[in-house]
């Protein structure tokens, strides 16, 4: 068994008197992609953000690369290899993808930028800025910025988030590609059927804990999943 | 610390400039063309160009990118505190040579 290159473990959040997650646990590993499934606010964007360092939880440890975190900071993990992919835009809106890529580039010389590019066809918005990108182009562009980290954790919240379905199949591929290069991707979102068609591994959120149900067909055949998540009724 | 390159560094300088010339003029509207450049007031202009350039950067996401390449908040505080300090400097000298 691989073990684990990111685990969050036994986290706990609250807002107010709301918990999100109680004993919420996520594991990324190498070359794996896992999919974190669960209903809209069943905490997997809470999860997401703890484990990346964006977001502090009240209890639990984040173990990056055998160094264990009370409280990390993204800025900390991503120097130490993790790229967090949003539930909303990652680049700035008035800067043109081009600039973010050379800012890429100044942090990470080995950053992978005209591959990544090529990748997911994305040379024609290179001198334009995001906010005039349609959503699919948005989301695109994110993950060229990601792929080229060529980051050793990618954390994608919403993967396929306002993609049109000539975009799925470039991110896909562009997660697939990551994984292949021995890099642990971890998505979440609601386009179950792609994300099934796409992962190794299925983590399920409900009432703020996971569970975690192995590859796509063996959660397919899990009874309370089919009906609680899949809403299927036999 | 890690700081930008030198794109999103020009950037946040700029943006500290305009603010810091915009809370100068409004001050020197409220206080009826008399300016001052004493300690307080001076802490309280760096205080809030740096506030207005942060929340800034914040809404056009510029500092959720920047995390990302490692460059952590710190830097960018102290990229934004520079313009207004030089200024706030130069300009007390200005008023005394005045």
């Amino acid at each position: 068994m691989v073990t684990p290159v990111l685990s969050a473990e036994s986290i706990h959040k609250s807002f107010g008197r709301r918990k999100v997650l109680a004993s919420a646990s996520l594991w990324a590993t190498p070359g794996r992609i896992t999919a974190l499934l669960g209903a809209n606010g069943s905490g997997k964007t809470t999860l997401l953000k703890v484990a990346a360092g964006w977001l502090a939880a009240d209890h639990g440890t984040v173990i990056f690369k055998g160094q264990a975190f009370e409280r990390p900071r993204l800025p900390a993990l991503a120097n130490m290899g993790l790229f967090y992919l949003p539930d909303r835009d990652l680049l700035s809106f008035t800067v043109t993808l081009r600039r973010h890529l050379a800012a890429l580039k100044h942090a990470f010389p080995t950053a992978r930028v005209e591959e990544a590019a090529e990748l997911l066809d994305i040379d024609h918005l290179m001198d334009r800025k995001p906010k005039t990108f349609s959503g699919g182009e948005r989301r695109r562009a994110a993950m060229t910025v990601a792929l080229a980290r060529d980051p050793d954790v990618l954390l994608a919240d919403e993967a396929f988030l306002d993609a049109e379905p000539s975009d799925a199949g470039p991110l896909a591929a562009a997660f697939r590609a990551l994984a292949d290069r021995d890099c642990a991707v971890v998505v979440a979102g609601q386009e179950v059927r792609d994300l099934l068609d796409l992962v190794d591994e299925v983590a399920w959120m409900r009432a703020g804990t996971t569970e975690q149900l192995g590859p796509p067909e063996r959660a397919r055949e899990d009874a309370d999943f089919r009906r609680e998540y899949l809403g299927e009724r036999n | 610390m890690k700081f930008p390159d030198r794109w999103f560094t020009w950037l946040t300088v700029a943006r500290a400039y305009i603010v810091w010339l915009a809370l100068r003029l409004a001050a020197l509207y409220v206080s009826r063309g008399d300016p001052s450049a004493d300690l307080y007031s001076s802490v309280l202009i760096i205080v809030v160009t740096v506030l207005v350039v942060t929340l800034d950067g914040r809404r056009r996401n510029e500092h959720f990118f920047l995390a990302n390449l490692g460059v952590p908040l710190p830097a960018l505080l102290v990229i934004a505190a520079l313009p207004p300090t030089v200024m706030e400097i130069a300009f007390g000298i200005a008023l005394r040579a005045w």
